[in-house]
């Protein structure tokens, strides 16, 4: 425990009106919808693959 | 005696203690500040905060799956400091309850959307000196997935400065890990559900990881059976 007076100074630094916990909780926003359509290697596979089907 | 209750929304009261308030004296061996030794009684609280943690326990299920924030502080005795109810994603204390909540051994509350610890615990809990910060949550997209946040703060965090600098940290590390994740999503490498669940506990991990002799941090994560 840190002295009373201490602690009340603390609370008026970093809440002076009141103390809002989880204020910043919300998750980011991440962009889902962007991403590398085809894995290069992966796309050469499968050419390869389908050349010899063919 | 005095026994306590917490109100539940639903109308359900919960009896958190039913203990006697026998404090055990612990023999100590001090040194003081002409440098002689000395040997000391302390009162600790240990046995009886543990005869508490059944109540503890119990009410630590019951926010669990709650759609608004819960939160108690308990002293060292696990007497009740401050108890209060929130909103859906916050709870307001006021300047009188965070002075109650100075050197609290525990504090504990619920997070309904499903996240781990934010720089708002963090510094919620370095500002009033709090020894252990509990959360528990659970996986929104799997809700068979329980999971239990605890922070422990060992180093004597008392000035402005350090606070500071923990929050200024702790920022640095969220934004590293904004990119390197999004960078991620990307490459196809993660998904939502992962994300949603583990980003603030990347962050947490990697912010402890930083300040290891300051801080204790751990996760839990249970999965019950499916009925």
């Amino acid at each position: 425990m840190i002295d009373k007076l201490e602690h009340q100074k603390l609370i008026n630094e970093f809440y002076p009106n009141g103390c809002i916990l989880d204020e910043d909780v919300a998750m980011p926003k991440f962009d889902y919808t962007i991403k590398k359509s085809i894995n290069t290697k992966n796309k050469f596979q499968y050419k390869k693959v389908f050349n010899r089907i063919i | 005696m005095n026994l306590q209750y917490i109100k539940l929304n639903s109308n359900i009261y919960i009896q958190l203690f039913k203990a006697k308030d026998f404090g055990k004296l612990t023999k100590k061996i001090i040194t003081d500040k002409n440098g002689h030794q000395k040997t000391v009684y302390v009162k600790t609280f240990d046995d009886l905060f543990k005869q508490r943690e059944k109540g503890i326990k119990k009410y630590i299920e019951s926010i669990r799956n709650e759609t608004i924030e819960h939160s108690i502080c308990l002293d060292a005795k696990g007497d009740i400091l401050v108890h209060k109810i929130g909103e859906k994603n916050n709870i307001f204390y006021t300047q009188r309850e965070l002075s109650k909540m100075n050197g609290a051994k525990l504090h504990i509350h619920n997070h309904p959307n499903g996240v781990g610890f934010s720089n708002s615990d963090l510094i919620f809990a370095t500002v009033n000196n709090i020894k252990e910060i509990k959360m528990v949550t659970i996986n929104i997209f799997n809700k068979n997935e329980s999971l239990d946040y605890s922070l422990k703060i060992i180093h004597n965090i008392k000035t402005k400065e350090e606070i500071q600098l923990i929050k200024k940290e702790y920022n640095i590390i969220f934004n590293e890990m904004y990119k390197k994740v999004q960078n991620k999503v990307y490459n196809g490498e993660l998904g939502q559900e992962e994300i949603e669940r583990d980003f603030f506990h990347w962050i947490m991990r990697k912010f402890v990881n930083n300040h290891k002799g300051w801080f204790i941090y751990d996760r839990q994560i249970r999965t019950s059976k499916i009925n």
